[in-house]
């Protein structure tokens, strides 16, 4: 029997540095009812981290004001999220990951979300940006 | 995220309590530098980071490259599960020299 989307948190923030914190609060608060493994979690918020720091640091254009919204949702097997932003589009070939044996600061952030997610589609759609990232529930809580 | 500093044997210990990430790192790597600058070896006590991100180890890889640069030491220590799932995650758990505890980091 397949269930139907069960939509866990819908938060909408400011994209704003200083608000990562509250997010990050807010995903622990949504998934702890339903995820026990404390790897899987802390690996889920890092990598929803990740995604909302590329969109402050990167989307809007500099002294514009915008916001982010973050989506989870679960669904039979697994936990759908997205990152969405207002930002102008944004060009996915630029988003790699890179050469990890070259041991300099920066750049980790798309390797941590390509390296924990199972799916990673970006989608520009009219007014902005969106980031889906899919992952299968631990075992024994699906 | 709170920073204290101590001295012992010869090591300036820079303990970090909280949750690193963009907003906090810029922050971290300044405090990093400017010990590594008017100190001697570094020892970063990570017991209180309950949460790091890319731009916190970020912060950590140019403090170790810091430190080699000026050949001064840079040990990690007290490296708690979150944190050391990031630092395998990049693979860099090979690259710095993590220690168990202060004492460890200042015997080995």
């Amino acid at each position: 029997m397949s269930l139907a989307e069960t939509m866990l948190l819908r938060y909408r923030f400011n994209a704003d540095s200083a608000e990562l914190r509250a997010m990050r609060d807010q995903v622990r608060d949504a998934l702890q009812a339903v995820v026990n493994d404390a790897e899987y979690l802390n690996a889920v918020v890092l990598a929803l981290d990740e995604a909302c720091s590329n969109v402050i640091r990167h989307a809007y254009p500099e002294q514009q004001a915008g916001e982010i919204v973050l989506e989870i949702e679960r669904g039979d097997e697994q936990l759908i999220f997205r990152v969405i932003d207002f930002a102008p589009p944004c060009d996915p070939s630029k988003i790699r990951s890179r050469d990890l044996d070259d041991i300099r600061p920066g750049g980790l952030g798309v390797h941590l979300i390509s390296s924990i997610m199972d799916e990673v589609m970006h989608q520009d759609v009219k007014n902005g940006n969106i980031l889906q990232m899919i992952k299968t529930l631990p075992e024994g809580e699906r | 995220m709170q920073v204290e500093l101590s001295e012992r044997d010869g090591y300036t210990i820079l303990a970090v309590e909280g949750e690193v990430d963009f907003h906090c790192s810029p922050d971290l790597r300044k405090k990093i530098l400017q010990v590594l600058d008017d100190s001697g070896d570094l020892i970063l006590d990570m017991g209180g980071i309950s949460y790091i991100d890319s731009s916190g180890v970020a912060s950590l890889v140019e403090g170790l490259q810091h430190a080699r640069d000026h050949k001064k030491q840079f040990l990690l220590a007290n490296v708690q599960d979150a944190a050391m799932q990031v630092l395998k995650l990049t693979r860099l758990d090979s690259v710095f020299s993590i220690h168990e505890s202060i004492d460890a980091a200042i015997n080995a």
